[in-house]
């Protein structure tokens, strides 16, 4: 009787667990998990405010703000001690005002502006991948920290890869991994996403660290995300000086 | 049904509540790797794409695939789940991001590791694929068909240490998805090239090879050897016999010239081994040449390359690198600076000046056809066999790696861990490295075959120390791998064994014999000086039935074990006086499997926990036994799940349940005795881990790792302190280190390039750690510093992952409030004055969970300071914490009234007057602004103003933990009074002088100008 009930148990466990999930099951229970695509499409822009946390230097800390607006626009700002560091993306490619170089605003070269690509897409890049050029699979299933991960590889329409790591429990972002820039040089970080809070229907992570190597090198803690607020696009286009 | 369903769910709540931990939940403790990279390890093949030869990979005989997309300047591991001993790598060179890559080494030294079949990328290394061969252990050769490249060729050389059919040439027509044995001669031949015309995809020559290994030989050649050709893409072959040398053949070497086809070139060990052409496509062949050159060890130096633009030239590997120029018939010597013992090579199809060379010691790179090399000096593929360490602060380690010498590092280092700081103690193969017990000056190294050495690292000194036999005793047999061994408790003492125990009490000047041949002595393992087969090679790597482990029970001085490689297990209760082989006890192990590890119990004198490794028997199992009355009675430890043969156990001094052990394919961690296993993958690949050592003091796990140099994990105590019994809740404070106020002043590292190898250092910040039973996703999550009296320091957010995690608080409040500048930062005021000593809460707020431990934080006893001189710099830090702060506000108010007043002069309906008056008063405010802060734009301006002045005198004195100087006390008060006055200035300007402006403005029936009041302002800026 026990071995027949063990027998029972391991095919019934079997079954629920060896139906192969596939891409397109995973984007949707993605887009489902963080509150669907009807709130996600009426999310028509944002704006976050937090504090960035640099470990590296002693837990100095910084005042972000980022905007981002559907289509593709973002803003982000930075202040420190009385100087704003203001990084946009106009759809089509980045820009920068550090003061500490000048008032001209920068233009960045394209592997530059890719990262923030990545952020002015409100949507998320998973969102109708196909639509905007990239191409997306699933490549199986990884480890983030203890918890078992869906690993979608995201290669997008200009070349980059990213490697995005979906919960198989809660079907939310935990994790991506990326190559970025610092001083010219490629760098692979991992971008890891908790602490989900709901703004206008959404879920939203309100911690996003980034680590390298293993070790958390910039910890974004997010006070407040305020959605549809009215940003004008002269925001985010290249300024005149 | 309804009952089953019940039963169900009962059976899945139990699974869901055992506290099972995974490879996932060691979360915040790490290995780091501290590398070196200096002697790097043994590459066995490198594949570059021809088109772009900054593009290529390199695969270690033990250290993974590495890529690098710039020459060499940087290399990123890409293969760091997966199998890391690396037998061939291919790129498909029309699609260069896809490349294949066979595991298992077939440069198949003693000590060669095995693979699991046959891996693929498409993207050039993210993703692998694998994709079969798993039981063929080893991988010689890929070959693509270049006109084809779903059709693919491989060279399998098949178990090494056993018989089987698991070998020979392997093709596939789908990408990999399924394979067909084209070519297999007996179950002791594989293949150890592949050659394939480049004209014509369907001829390809294959160097079938009859070798074996056991423990105490190795044999090479053999009917089973030779040359085959097929001309139908591998459907029929044809052995070649016309020209081939005389009798058994053994390892050869074949390569097709892509300049002209019908050339081939063969290396070909024989009886009498030599270099062969043919200029018939390989059906007939000559005898170029016959000498070192070509006769070099043959199972390890069998790589030749066709020069890709020379039809007369090849490269090959050898001892050093060769080349003929005249079609094999002489041979000249190259890269003598490089390492020697080479076994890939590249040669640039462009420009075959240009050469990369794979060595026993790293990758070298000619642009000069060998003449001069250039090392890449950022690979860390050293190949330990053992580690030691001293009680120095901050620590050494001491090891042997092999082909490498011995070996001593710091175990942290400010600014990281460089080659440079690396000191090379001995030379030959390393092993056993251990430093005088009394006198870490004195370092005891070994060469190959117990080759002892003492050596004086303060006047340079070394002597030889190793044991002649005692009169009437037969030669002493040592093993290739000869133990050194000192008791950790002990500092006069050191063992080394033979097929004796030898124990010295003297450094090594006398040595006594303290047990009889402790080996089974068996005769027939024992013909070393006829091993190698065809090629005579007795390097002492195969040394057999001599004393491998040894160990002294930490409890009792007199209770030391040994094992031996040909399955004994000896103890002794009485210091050598009597022994006793348990070895017959140990139930399941087969006889003869030779004793990796022994390692009695810190804790209990009559335990011992053992390894075995019989994976020169060709049982690739993982044994770990165990015995707690001395070895009469022993218990198998289940290792399931543990993947590669056991090199190492260690028990953890302080909580008996926690076990580290270390295979072939890396290292596990058991917090039950052995009852269940987790693989430790945090920061480490699943490569060998070859011996362990535990720092007690600072409780520091060190291993040694064959392929990736040294790992340490700094974090033991936290380990401890996992217990099923401690983690009662969801959220569980684990205990944390005191944390130290440390201030850097070092200079740190100077431009070194990007190819300069950094081994990780300690982190030296205070951390909190803690176990989350579950990830947090979703909700606030952070922490808080507090002080005795309440307040909160520093908030910082929490770290969300399943299992264990740690968080690094900063031991420093919130950098001041510094006044705001439209010209640059004031550097000095970034970071904020380190917290008092004392003792403090930190609360863990997660959702709706709080929970509290307290934090002492003491200052690093490295500082000399007295008490009284540490609080007068923590106070004239306050006062100008505090001075920057006030100005802070002071100028945000100037700015306040300067920038509204602009904004004012907008309107068009101000009189002239009054356009007078706001004009004049925003003018002093800007100039008084411009009197407190810098206010020329540009990046080297020189300008040096009040917050500028007071930022850099409150960083210097932030820097140094000791009394301030005269100077900066001097200071303080002169800036101190200038604040003071900048304020009254200020005041008076957003005081009086506004009022009087705000009355004119009121007589004009216009709006008054309005500052925020400066309590409202220090709010803000300060958050206090």
């Amino acid at each position: 009787m026990h071995r027949m009930l063990l027998a029972v148990v391991m095919i019934v466990v079997s079954a629920m667990t060896s139906h192969a999930i596939t891409l397109d099951e995973i984007i949707a229970k993605n887009i489902e998990a963080k509150g669907g695509m009807t709130a996600m499409k009426a999310l028509k822009s944002m704006r976050t405010t937090g504090t960035m946390t640099m470990s590296m230097m002693g837990g100095m800390e910084m005042k972000i703000k980022q905007m981002i607006k559907r289509s593709n626009l973002m803003r982000a700002e930075t202040e420190v001690q009385g100087m704003n560091i203001v990084i946009g993306y106009d759809g089509q490619k980045a820009w920068m005002i550090n003061p500490m170089m000048g008032s001209e605003p920068q233009i960045m070269d394209e592997a530059q502006s890719a990262e923030y690509a990545m952020q002015a897409d409100i949507d998320g890049e998973l969102v109708d991948w196909k639509t905007k050029g990239h191409t997306a699979e699933y490549v199986g299933t990884g480890d983030v920290d203890g918890s078992t991960a869906y690993k979608v590889k995201l290669t997008t329409k200009k070349g980059e890869v990213r490697m995005y790591f979906i919960d198989a429990v809660t079907f939310l972002d935990l994790k991506v991994e990326s190559k970025t820039e610092q001083m010219g040089q490629p760098v692979d970080v991992e971008v890891v996403m908790s602490n989900y809070q709901e703004v206008a229907g959404l879920q939203m992570p309100h911690q996003i660290d980034t680590r390298s190597g293993g070790q958390t090198m910039m910890s974004l803690t997010i006070d407040k995300i305020e959605p549809n607020v009215t940003l004008e696009d002269s925001l985010f286009t290249v300024p005149k000086n | 049904m309804k009952i089953l369903v019940l039963f169900m769910a009962t059976v899945t709540c139990a699974l869901a509540q055992t506290p099972s931990f995974t490879s996932g939940m060691f979360g915040g403790v790490r290995a780091r790797s501290i590398g070196p990279a200096t002697m790097s390890g043994r590459v066995s093949d490198i594949a570059v794409v021809d088109t772009n030869s900054s593009r290529f990979y390199v695969g270690a005989a033990g250290g993974g695939l590495w890529k690098t997309t710039n020459g060499g300047t940087t290399f990123k591991a890409v293969f760091d789940e997966y199998n890391q001993s690396i037998g061939a790598i291919a790129i498909d060179q029309r699609h260069p991001d896809t490349v294949w890559v066979g595991t298992g080494e077939s440069w198949v030294r003693n000590s060669v590791s095995a693979g699991d079949g046959l891996y693929r990328t498409t993207d050039g290394g993210v993703t692998w694929t694998h994709l079969g061969l798993a039981t063929t252990e080893r991988i010689s050769r890929i070959v693509i068909d270049p006109k084809n490249p779903a059709v693919v060729y491989v060279a399998a050389g098949g178990p090494l240490w056993s018989d089987g059919t698991d070998r020979g040439v392997y093709k596939s027509t789908d990408f990999g998805v399924t394979w067909t044995k084209i070519l297999y001669v007996n179950d002791r031949t594989g293949c150890a090239d592949l050659a394939m015309d480049p004209s014509n995809p369907s001829v390809l020559i294959a160097a079938m090879w009859e070798c074996y290994r056991r423990p105490w030989t190795f044999h090479s050649g053999g009917k089973g050897s030779g040359l085959h050709r097929s001309t139908d893409g591998g459907t029929t072959w044809t052995r070649i016999t016309t020209g081939m040398p005389e009798g058994d053949l053994g390892r050869a070497a074949v390569a097709f010239s892509p300049v002209d086809p019908s050339i081939v070139y063969a290396n070909i060990e024989a009886d009498s081994t030599g270099f062969f052409r043919s200029t018939d496509n390989g059906r007939s062949w000559e005898r170029r040449f016959s000498g070192f050159a070509s006769n070099i060890r043959p199972f390890y130096f069998s790589r030749i390359v066709a020069d890709p633009t020379h039809k007369d030239r090849i490269w090959k590997t050898g001892l050093n690198l060769h080349r003929s120029d005249d079609g094999g018939t002489t041979w000249s010597t190259h890269a003598g600076s490089a390492h020697s013992d080479h076994h890939a090579i590249w040669v640039n199809p462009a420009d075959d000046d240009h050469v990369i060379m794979g060595t026993d010691g790293g990758v070298y790179v000619s642009l000069d056809r060998g003449k001069t090399c250039r090392f890449l000096p950022n690979l860390p593929l050293s190949q330990f066999y053992h580690v030691s360490l001293d009680d120095r602060r901050p620590y050494n380690v001491y090891g042997g790696l092999q082909d490498n010498g011995s070996w001593t590092g710091p175990s942290r280092r400010e600014g990281g861990i460089t080659n440079a700081n690396w000191e090379l103690l001995g030379g030959g193969d390393g092993f056993h490295v251990v430093a005088d017990g009394n006198d870490p000056s004195i370092v005891y190294w070994e060469s190959q075959g117990g080759n002892l050495n003492r050596y004086d690292r303060t006047s340079n000194e070394a002597r030889s120390i190793k044991p002649t036999p005692e009169a009437g005793m037969p030669d002493l047999r040592w093993n290739w791998n000869t133990p050194i061994v000192r008791p950790s408790r002990r500092p006069d003492v050191v063992y080394t064994g033979s097929q004796y125990v030898h124990r010295s009490t003297d450094r090594g000047v006398t040595w006594k014999v303290i047990s009889p041949d402790l080996t089974t002595n068996d005769s027939t393992k024992l013909r070393q000086d006829e091993g190698g087969g065809l090629s005579l090679d007795n390097s002492s790597a195969e040394n057999h039935c001599t004393v491998v482990a040894i160990a002294e029970s930490p409890l009792d001085a007199n209770l030391i074990w040994a094992g031996t490689d040909d399955g004994n297990l000896q103890v002794t209760t009485n210091g050598g006086t009597t022994w006793k082989n348990v070895a017959a006890n140990v139930p399941s192990v087969p006889r003869y499997t030779w004793v990796s590890y022994v390692e009695p119990s810190p804790h209990d004198r009559r335990t011992i926990f053992v390894t075995l490794d019989g994976h020169g028997l060709g049982d690739m199992r993982t044994y770990v036994v165990r015995s707690t009355d001395l070895g009469s009675t022993w218990t198998m430890l289940d290792t399931t799940g543990v993947r590669g043969w056991a090199h190492v156990v260690r028990q953890d001094p302080v909580r008996a349940d926690l076990l580290y052990l270390g295979t072939e394919q890396g290292l596990y961690v058991s917090f039950d005795r052995g009852v269940s296993w987790a693989a430790f993958r945090n920061g480490m690949p699943p490569v060998a881990v070859r011996d362990m050592v535990i720092h007690e003091r600072e409780q520091d796990l060190v291993l040694a790792t064959h392929g990736r140099g040294i790992y340490i994990i700094d974090d033991l105590d936290v380990l401890r302190a996992v217990t099923p019994a401690s983690i009662t809740s969801d959220l569980t404070v684990l205990p944390s280190k005191p944390a130290v106020r440390r201030v850097s002043g070092s200079a740190g590292s100077w431009f070194n390039g990007d190819d300069a190898f950094i081994g990780e250092t300690v982190s030296t910040d205070a951390a909190v750690w803690y176990y989350l039973r579950d990830r947090h996703m979703r909700g606030k999550f952070e922490i808080l510093i507090m002080d005795a009296a309440g307040n909160t320091i520093r908030t910082v957010p929490g770290s969300p992952r399943r299992g264990i995690n740690k968080v690094e608080l900063p031991l420093r409040r919130k950098a001041p409030a510094t006044a705001a500048s439209d010209a640059g930062f004031a550097g000095g005021s970034f970071i904020g004055p380190l917290i008092a000593e004392g003792t403090y809460t930190v609360e863990l707020r997660k959702g709706t969970d709080t929970v509290r431990t307290s934090m002492v934080v003491v200052t690093d006893t490295i500082y000399k300071h007295s008490p009284a001189d540490r609080q007068m710099q923590q106070r004239l830090v306050d006062s100008l914490y505090a001075l920057n702060e006030e100005l802070a506000v002071t100028v945000a108010r100037v700015r306040a009234l300067r920038d509204t007043l602009s904004a004012r002069l907008a309107d068009s309906t101000l009189s002239e007057s009054l356009r007078e008056r706001l004009t004049s008063v925003r003018d002093t405010a800007a100039a008084v602004n411009n009197s407190l802060v810098n206010s020329k734009v540009g990046f080297v301006t020189g300008e040096e103003q009040l917050r500028e002045r007071l930022a850099t005198l409150y960083g210097e004195v932030n820097g140094f933990l000791g009394r301030p100087s005269e100077a900066q006390i001097v200071l303080t008060g002169v800036l101190a009074k200038r604040v003071t006055e900048g304020t009254a200035r200020v005041e008076g300007m957003v005081g009086a002088e506004m009022n009087l402006l705000n009355q004119d403005l009121r007589s004009a029936m216009m709006r008054v100008v309005v500052i925020e009041p400066r309590a409202s302002t220090y709010k803000r800026l300060t958050g206090r």
